[in-house]
């Protein structure tokens, strides 16, 4: 099981410490170092502790299920994070589950949705063994009731294998497909590859070599094609994991893909309006990163576009949304924004799909307070753009661009009225006006005419 | 200032695209090896030294009827339909021998086959040769990726290097079954022996990236480098049949024949190349100076030096830039490989023929001073090759070395670059051209 949170259960009926005093339980009844006697006893607090666990997880289910029939519309969210394998030739990673470990904590803390609140929240890890158990921030350790007073107790959960994942989703979306509306977010973040579509690496991957084929590769694209008569209508799927082709994929002799789906089709019609979509951390054939110590810079710019920055043009019911579309917008110009600003973010590139058909433009998430805008600063004629020193201004602050560069320039700055404009070199004998705008979100374009200074 | 690396005469890129990749890449190799081996010493800017290699091909000498008068052999027919696989079987023809093609096994793991027999050093030879000529399929290395990784290859190549030198017949060698798992095991001795030397620097570490992928592209160049290898060998070996019945002399003869038309193009293009560059110098000397005025262009603090290497005739087109065309150019290393500036001051066709005759007419001993902007002169050559001459008697401020290709004597000219010994032994030579000079 892999459920921590639900809505409604807390306290005593918080689920994420019920999982702990049974994976607390079930290591202890696993630990040989133990006398006979204890061992004994934690074997039967282990089957106790699930009981009440599993017993409580259906109560949480049945609830957010009477949720739906009061037409109550949720998010629903299944994070997976792995970073140990059991393939030897496959490194090990630590970004990735501080990837899924930065999702987890902002469902729980930040995400916002007027009309959609957070339903529920699964989490799968695989972490490696430098990093050890989730230990959740104080703010979301207290809404999963993980708090001892002062100090945060870590979280285990299950494994990050294929049939653990396997069975998480169809949990998922059997919970989040209980009303039509609802919505249905899937996170994960890992080792990938790609032959013509991307596939993922769970922790019990196994890559092709002279006496074994692939196996419990992750088909990512089938599973969301397959989905096209599942509800809830709004599935999205934020993958952090490179997109690299390798040498066993190319020489397989299958025809089919090597991997398996998550989700097969049910025998139900097919969802009208369904707003399905992939936003990816890296562009087919090539690699997603991210730094030791936290999360792939995906994941940070995803959750900085879902916080602040991928916020749809216009306010509806005086509220900043984040759409599907606003949030691909505002993925394009991030990668853009954060390779300039980050040495060692050169390389990265995000893409999104949308497996058969996206037919409706959904509401993810709205933003608390004002949101950022990508304002993306460029010269005519472009000739000017690598002696052009610009620069914009948002509440009387200049930031200028470290250096002048041959490509636009992406900048973030507060919703409301700024400026951007160039300056040149004496030399140059180039000189612009200043642009002033109302920066509308996500990603607001800035042209600079150009001309010769007389 | 940053290195000008001037191509000799026969080289193409090639009429398709794949022809094209294949000797970008190699230019490209050869240039990191440059930046990553031969003068990383020389070099502080932390983007390293600036390479530029100036393509003049095109300018060369055009064949009425594509050299239809060259007798083609089995070899190069395997070639015919695959022109970007040229190279390659070029470059692993000139490195086995009929003792080599004798060997068991040979047509399977010739890498291993020629570790065990001859050295670890020659199969490294080897290897590197096919990295540096075997096409690169499109769906493992784009272009970004390819650029990526030869920065690796080349610090990998000059590792390997001195592993080999120091691990001529390593116990390993017995216990590997096949080139895959020699690849393998080359790749894993090769870190540990880099991990060892490694010097403590005695600052943290910076934040580690990780790449959520499990890609390793030095081990796939690398690796496809062994199956191209392999697979030309086959090819070779399917043709060179008889040499196992053979005699060293007679298996020497015949695998020289399976060559010889390899070795007949390049005098067909010499002697075309040279014509042409005689009778029109200056398209050719502008081309190359667009890239040396970029290369000034380009000096910076940490790579204030110009160094300028010429293979072959390309050590003719720079000795003439720097002698008549540019004399104020200041260099502050000429290098000059398998190349014949000696053997053309002799014969009169230099473009500073006045002044050399002016040197060569103070006496009968005198000699031309090396170019007046030039700091130092290295002069390489093989012994081997028959195109590649010494400047000693004819030159003075210069110093000619001697380097082994291991390459058959009818194609060893084309063979220096695609060693990383070479760059190694050249390290060496501008370390000490750089301490003592060269007069």
């Amino acid at each position: 099981m892999a459920l921590i949170w639900a809505e409604g259960f807390t306290g005593e009926k918080a689920l994420a410490p019920l999982w702990r005093r049974h994976a607390v339980a079930l290591a202890r009844s696993q630990d040989r170092s133990l006398s006979p006697s204890d061992r004994g006893a934690a074997i039967v607090e282990a089957e106790d502790t699930k009981i009440i666990y599993d017993n409580t997880v259906a109560e949480a289910e049945a609830a957010l299920a009477q949720t739906a029939t009061r037409e109550e519309l949720r998010t629903h969210a299944l994070v997976v994070g792995v970073g140990r394998y059991k393939n030897a030739g496959i490194k090990a990673l630590t970004t990735s589950v501080h990837g899924a470990w930065a999702f987890a904590d902002w469902m729980l803390r930040r995400f916002h949705h007027l009309n959609r609140p957070l339903g529920s929240v699964e989490l799968i890890l695989s972490p490696s063994d430098s990093l050890g158990d989730w230990k959740p921030s104080p703010e979301a350790a207290e809404k999963l009731g993980l708090t001892d007073g002062s100090s945060t107790t870590t979280l285990p959960v299950e494994a990050a294998t294929f049939t653990n994942i396997k069975n998480a989703f169809n949990r998922w979306l059997k919970r989040a497909g209980t009303h039509l509306d609802n919505a249905a977010f899937f996170y994960f973040s890992g080792h990938g590859l790609w032959k013509s579509e991307p596939f993922l690496l769970p922790e019990d991957a196994q890559i092709a070599k002279r006496i074994e084929g692939f196996d419990n590769l992750i088909d990512v694209q089938q599973t969301q094609i397959n989905m096209f008569n599942t509800q809830p209508s709004v599935q999205c799927f934020f993958i952090d994991a490179c997109q690299e082709v390798i040498s066993q994929l190319v020489e397989n002799p299958t025809t089919r893909p090597p991997a398996l789906v998550l989700w097969t089709p049910a025998n139900a019609p097919v969802i009208p309006d369904r707003d399905a979509w992939r936003y990816e951390g890296a562009f087919p054939s090539r690699k997603a990163f991210g730094p030791a110590d936290s999360a792939p810079f995906f994941t940070q710019e995803l959750v900085a576009c879902l916080e602040r920055r991928g916020a749809a043009p216009a306010k509806i019911a005086n509220a900043w949304r984040v759409t599907t579309s606003s949030l691909k917008e505002a993925l394009e110009a991030a990668w853009r924004w954060r390779e300039e600003a980050d040495r060692e973010a050169q390389g990265i590139k995000f893409s999104t799909a949308a497996p058969g058909s996206s037919s409706t433009t959904a509401t993810l998430c709205h933003i608390q307070g004002s949101p950022e805008v990508i304002v993306e600063v460029r010269c005519h004629p472009a000739t000017a753009m690598p002696r052009a020193k610009l620069f914009v201004e948002s509440g009387g602050v200049r930031s200028p661009r470290p250096q002048p560069l041959p490509s636009p320039w992406y900048t973030t700055v507060t919703q409301g009225d700024c400026s951007a404009g160039a300056e040149f070199e004496a030399s140059a004998a180039l000189a612009t006006t200043p642009e002033n705008f109302e920066a509308r979100p996500p990603v607001h374009p800035v042209q600079l005419m150009v001309q010769p200074r007389v | 200032m940053p290195l000008v690396f001037v191509h000799g005469v026969a080289n193409r890129r090639g009429e398709t695209a794949e022809e094209q990749q294949v000797f970008d890449n190699r230019m490209m190799l050869i240039g990191e090896q440059f930046r990553n081996a031969a003068f990383a010493e020389r070099v502080s800017a932390t983007d390293g030294l600036r390479v530029f290699t100036p393509y003049w091909g095109d300018l060369g000498v055009k064949f009425a009827r594509n050299l239809a008068c060259l007798p083609q052999s089995d070899i190069q027919a395997l070639s015919a339909s695959q022109p970007q696989e040229a190279p390659l079987l070029e470059a692993t023809a000139a490195i086995l021998d009929a003792d080599i093609l004798q060997q068991a096994g040979v047509e399977t793991a010739p890498l291993l086959t020629l570790a065990r027999r001859r050295s670890l050093g020659a199969a490294v030879d080897l290897l590197f040769a096919g990295a540096a000529t075997a096409p690169l399929p499109g769906i493992l290395f784009d272009e970004a990726t390819i650029k990526e990784t030869m920065p690796e290859v080349a610090q990998f190549a000059e590792v390997t290097e001195r592993y080999a030198a120091a691990n001529p017949q390593p116990e390993w060698l017995k216990s590997v079954a096949d080139d895959d798992a020699f690849l393998d095991r080359l790749i894993e001795e090769v870190t540990t022996f880099k991990s060892a030397g490694a010097p403590a620097t005695g600052h943290a570490p910076s934040a580690e990236i990780q790449v959520l992928g499990i890609g390793d592209e030095l081990k796939s160049f690398l690796g496809n480098a062994v199956g191209a290898v392999r697979k030309v060998v086959g090819a070779v070996t399917g043709v060179v049949t008889d040499v196992a019945t053979k005699g060293a002399r007679e298996g020497f003869i015949a695998v020289s024949g399976q060559v010889r038309p390899a070795a007949s193009a390049f005098v067909g293009r010499f002697v075309g190349d040279v014509f042409t560059y005689m009778e029109h110098r200056q398209p050719i000397i502008d081309l190359v100076l667009a890239d040396i005025e970029e290369a000034v262009a380009a000096k910076r603090e940490g790579d204030k030096e110009l160094y300028l290497v010429g293979h072959s005739f390309g050590g003719i087109i720079l000795y003439d830039i720097l002698t008549h065309f540019r004399p104020d150019l200041d260099c502050a290393l000429y290098i000059t490989v398998g190349s014949q500036v000696g053997l053309f001051a002799e014969i009169g066709r230099l473009a500073d023929k006045k002044n050399i005759d002016a040197a060569f007419n103070v006496n009968a001993e005198s000699v031309v001073p090396r170019p007046k902007k030039a700091e130092r002169w290295l002069n390489i050559f093989d012994s081997t090759d028959f195109v590649g001459f010494g400047t000693r008697g004819v030159f003075s401020g210069v110093k000619d070395f001697r380097f082994e290709t291991d390459a058959l004597p009818l194609v060893s000219h084309s063979a220096y670059f695609d060693t990383p010994r070479f760059f190694a032994r050249l390290r060496e030579r501008v370390r000490e051209a750089f301490e003592s000079g060269t007069d």
